[in-house]
């Protein structure tokens, strides 16, 4: 058992604080060249001409370079190209590149290119989309991708019923908003490239780089900066940026850079699908659920990245965490000619469970029971079956709704609300999928590897990204406490495809559960090593010895020796001193054909609660307090896990009350982020973050991922907590002022709230 | 295309680099100015003359009953500026409301003003007050002519100034409001830092004997340009502000925003939201202390 209490220091923190952590626009090399991107200021078009006479022309440009010049595979089946080849299917598509010996340079070339080309028809709406007679974007079909979960007969769970409701519900594009916009840097080497990039999967991004540039994967090397945040972004975007730098290095023979400006990553960059949700249930008068029914349609936007696997994820955990004998889940995909759509933080897991909670709020109103209580008889416990037949073990539900009881006063009246204003309290809770589960066919797997130094001292080499959630740290922490080693003694080194063994992207909060067991198992491989070698000197069994307060010693210290001096001696007997770790998750699987199977080795649960305060001038909702509660199985860092769950919070309340990517006829309306209204620290709520500690999970360290799931819970509490306040229901996100005025109007009308008044 | 970058010690060169330059942007803070340059709108040739440096635009001071303001006084300065809160607080109700402390730090009251957008924070206020603008330049000659126009005649449409190319607005001044006024500012935004005022509103009252003696009221955001509700003002002058009467002046704020603007896609929030915001914005007035 860990000693959790302890309070690390972030070993990255100092570097970010102090401004000497270099990210990658703070890097250049001689002879370095800028590229920019060229567009076409439209949803749909067909190519027919890129002159570039003139733009070749201007002073410092020295080349321009189209999907012709692409030294690779330009574009696989439906997917990115590294740019658009006869035609373009979002306004953010490249269709060329500009070099040029400065970015300045660069900039005011791109409008000397002349490009001629066709408008086509074009579609923003998935529903519109998949309607015969609309503009397809690839071969005969918009229809991206499809998933499904059939369990038990749902016309026999709807006959049982006693109430049956039917709502629809959305949800809206939105994006990561790292403040470090994406880039890359390219250097051309004799037999490959070295690129500079953030990015949560470097290895992704190398094998993505090799395939557009006609590379072997090993003659791609990538080297990570410090990232500026990632958001689950800094993904496909990074590997279309990269393709890019490194054909212009491997053209020109220089080293090449390209940093988006913010207005590109909003142009360009990929975004969270919307959902389009419609929900059907039925439930006996005690609250039993009977039935479930779910159609939904993401919007996939031009091209299809991991819309299958975004779509999976969400099909799997639509129906909530709840026992249901009879469900029945579509969720279809269809491309559109909007921005990407693509991973962001929650993957799926954020649209359905706003949708699925509401819908369990709208239930219980209907039913006339309390929302706790719906949730507690129908909730997941241990041995429960999911909708694809799953049988869960480590079921933390329960615990994560009684600790909401007891830290949020759910029966409560809210507090009274300023003159003007209303307030109301809801709540939610989610289950959700650890890692990557079966949507991915690789084996999920990491690996963690350190040299121990002659000076006693540790060099770790993680795959697993820092991208700001304290990630390399608990790596570290778990090398620490395993060989009694203080944790300043611990370096991490820089995250060099070169070096570093392939452990996978770091997505789907899996960056714990896989890289911290593998941490263990190194750890205990270089335990096991060092003790041998100390055992037969001292003549004792190797297991008596100890390892602690950067010593080694035999039970009542009869025997010792410093951490250094075991090592130092260690080099005098065997070839190395070093641990090594793999770690991979329990396997799991998904028959495509019958839809049903194991779908992740284990599930996280999370309970939500928010109180909010709504003017009844204006529509704007302030959220007041939010109480967040995610079952980690076992804690490692708990300052770290509260901050990630903040983190989420803050994050999905952008999701609940104010980020919206809109356009309008085929162009981008939120084009920089005084349009797109992320939530400023004046708009925080106070955040209470409740990492819980239940049953364990099924892994060595005990350990679940809370990343992700702590962007899920909130917007549907918000939501509740709104409906409770106006006694009028909301289905579509965000709670913008528009949509609240024209609820508090109605609420006005049904004589729930007086004008000017209160809910009292 | 080359362009020229001035930064003018004092006032005196100022109005002669805007005299030689008469296209010559002014750089008063650039919270606007930039990001129109940077997102292409503003596609005029780059020449700017940046005020930051003249000590004399950015002075507060108080002579007798009258107030004059630097033109690049900053947000940040009107927030501080203890005579301003004493005495017309809602100026500095609307400043602490311009986007966040970085903007309030560069943004300038006299480049709000003659950015001209309807949704200006700074503005409602001033018109409100009934401020002047004193607009100055030099002639060839060297001598220096000023003009004074009130702030309402002086903003003509969005975007819009009487400013002409070879003047800069140099100071507003104002006429302190009597004893037991009161005043506010509020605004509603999508977000309660760095928001872009969906509507903003400024309000001076005075009560006499329970009813309405004077009343100034300018709902921002609304119509093409801040301006008074005369018809409200009207309408309450000499009345007991009870709910009823509030209502009705909501409704009559709204109506006449409605005949302005016609029915635009916003409207179906806005013309509610107006009502409302005027009804609210009043009583939140009279719930504001008396100034000295």
């Amino acid at each position: 058992m860990m000693a959790k209490r302890k309070i690390y220091d972030r070993q990255d923190a100092y570097g970010k604080i102090t401004g000497k952590a270099k990210y990658v626009n703070d890097l250049s090399f001689p002879g370095m060249l800028y590229v920019q991107t060229v567009r076409i200021p439209f949803a749909h078009a067909r190519i027919i001409n890129i002159d570039c006479t003139e733009a070749l022309k201007e002073k410092g440009v020295v080349g321009v370079y189209t999907a012709k010049d692409v030294p690779g595979v330009n574009q696989k089946p439906k997917d990115r190209p590294v740019l658009a080849d006869q035609e373009t299917k979002y306004t953010g598509d490249g269709v060329a590149i500009v070099v040029a010996d400065s970015k300045e340079a660069a900039i005011k070339s791109v409008k000397l290119l002349e490009i001629e080309y066709e408008e086509l028809p074009f579609v923003m709406d998935p529903e519109e989309a998949l309607k015969n007679g609309a503009p397809i974007l690839h071969g005969d079909t918009n229809f991206a991708a499809s998933h499904k979960t059939l369990k038990g007969d749902v016309a026999v769970g709807f006959a049982e019923a006693e109430v049956i409701i039917e709502r629809a519900y959305s949800t809206q594009r939105a994006m990561h908003a790292a403040i470090e916009p994406d880039g890359a840097i390219a250097i051309p080497d004799k037999d490959g490239v070295l690129i500079y990039c953030p990015g949560k999967g470097p290895f992704n991004i190398k094998r993505a780089v090799a395939s557009y540039c006609g590379l072997q994967d090993n003659q791609v090397r990538i080297i990570q900066p410090t990232q500026g945040g990632v958001f689950g972004g800094k993904d496909s975007d990074i590997n279309v940026m990269a393709a890019r730098v490194a054909m212009a290095a491997m053209i020109t023979g220089r080293p090449c850079k390209m940093v988006w400006s913010r207005e590109e990553v909003m142009e360009e960059g990929t975004k969270r699908h919307p959902f389009k949700l419609k929900y059907k249930v039925g439930a006996r008068r005690d609250g039993h659920i009977t039935a479930m029914e779910i159609r939904g349609l993401a919007d996939v936007g031009a091209y299809i990245t991991k819309s299958a696997a975004t779509i999976w994820r969400a099909t799997v955990e639509a129906a909530g965490p709840y026992n249901i004998e009879n469900i029945s889940t579509i969720i279809e995909g269809a491309f559109t000619n909007n921005t990407v759509s693509d991973a962001v933080r929650g993957f799926g897991s954020p649209q359905v469970d706003f949708a699925s909670e509401s819908l369990m709020n709208e239930l219980a109103k209907e039913l006339g029971i309390d929302p706790l209580e719906i949730r507690r008889i129908n909730g997941f416990t241990e041995g429960s079956i999911t909708a694809t037949g799953q049988k869960l073990e480590c079921v933390n539900l329960m615990a994560c709704l009684d600790k909401l009881e007891a830290a949020f006063p759910v029966h409560e009246k809210p507090a009274p609300a300023h003159p003007g204003k209303v307030r109301g309290r809801g709540i939610s809770c989610i289950f959700r999928g650890e890692a990557m589960g079966a949507g991915f066919k690789e084996k999920d797997a990491a690996a963690v590897n350190f040299n121990v130094e002659k000076d006693g001292t540790i060099t770790v080499y993680s795959g697993i990204t820092e991208q700001g959630q304290g990630g390399t740290n608990v790596v570290l922490q778990i090398i620490s406490e395993t060989l009694g080693v203080s944790i300043e003694h611990l370096k991490m080194s820089p995250l060099d495809t070169a070096y570093v063994i392939d452990s996978g992207a770091t997505v789907g909060s899996r960056g714990t559960i896989t890289s911290g067991n593998a941490a263990l198992v190194a750890a205990n491989d270089a335990k096991i090593r060092i003790a041998k070698v100390i055992a037969e000197q001292w003549e004792v069994d190797s297991e008596e010895i100890i390892f602690c307060d950067n010593s080694i010693y035999t039970p009542y210290k009869t025997r010792s020796l410093s951490f250094r001096d075991a090592v130092n001696l260690c080099y005098t007997v065997i070839p190395g001193v070093y641990g090594h770790g793999w770690w991979s998750l329990p396997p799991v699987w998904w028959d495509f054909e019958n839809n049903r199977g194991e779908t992740y080795a284990s599930f996280n649960y999370g309970a939500c609660g928010a109180e909010v305060e709504i003017d009844l001038v204006s529509g704007k909702v302030d959220v007041i307090n939010v109480v967040a509660i995610h079952d980690m199985g076992r804690i490692i860092n708990e300052a770290e896990a509260k901050a990630q769950i903040a983190g989420g919070v803050s994050m999905a309340l952008g999701l609940a009350l104010s980020e919206e990517i809109t356009t309008r006829n085929g162009k981008l309306m939120t084009t920089n982020f005084d349009k797109y209204s992320l939530q400023t620290v004046m708009d925080s709520p106070n955040i209470r973050a409740i990492p819980l500690e239940a049953q364990p999970a099924n892994n060595p360290l005990g350990v679940k991922g809370v990343s992700e799931s702590s962007t899920a819970t909130v917007s549907p509490a918000v939501f509740n907590a709104i409906e409770a306040a106006l006694g009028v229901r909301l289905r579509k996100l965000p709670a913008d002022l528009e949509s609240v005025l024209a609820a508090i109007e109605e609420s006005e009308r049904l004589g729930y709230i007086k004008r000017g008044g209160s809910n009292e | 295309m080359s362009s020229v970058f001035f930064q003018p010690q004092n006032l005196k060169q100022a109005l002669e680099y805007k005299r030689d330059f008469e296209e010559a942007a002014l750089l008063a803070g650039g919270t606007d100015l930039i990001i129109a340059k940077r997102s292409g709108k503003d596609t005029k040739k780059g020449d700017l003359i940046d005020l930051s440096k003249i000590n004399e635009l950015k002075t507060i001071n108080v002579y007798e009953d009258i107030i004059s303001v630097g033109s690049m006084a900053t947000f940040s300065a009107i927030c501080d500026s203890e005579i301003l809160h004493e005495k017309v607080a809602f100026l500095c109700q609307a400043a602490l409301s311009v986007g966040a402390p970085q903007i309030r730090n560069r943004g300038t009251i006299g480049g709000n003003i003659c950015n001209a957008s309807p949704a200006a924070d700074g503005i409602p206020p001033l018109v409100c007050l009934g401020a002047q603008v004193n607009l100055q330049s030099i002639g060839k000659n060297g001598e220096i002519q000023s003009r004074t126009l009130p702030i309402e005649v002086f903003i003509l449409n969005k975007g819009k100034t009487a400013l002409k190319n070879n003047e800069i607005l140099t100071s507003i001044v104002l006429k302190l409001p009597s004893e037991k006024t009161k005043t506010r500012f509020d605004k509603i935004g999508r977000r309660n830092a760095l928001a872009i005022s969906r509507l903003n509103g400024a309000c001076l009252i005075k009560m006499a004997h329970d009813r309405v003696e004077q009343i100034s009221l300018v709902i921002g955001a609304a119509t093409s340009r801040p301006e008074r509700f005369v018809v409200v003002e009207d309408y309450l002058t000499g009345k007991k502000l009870s709910d009823d009467t509030l209502n009705e002046a909501g409704r009559l704020a709204s109506d006449y925003v409605l005949e302005q603007t016609g029915r635009r896609a916003s409207s179906a929030y806005k013309l509610p939201v107006i009502a409302r915001f005027t009804e609210a914005l009043i009583k939140k007035t009279l719930k504001e202390e008396d100034k000295k």
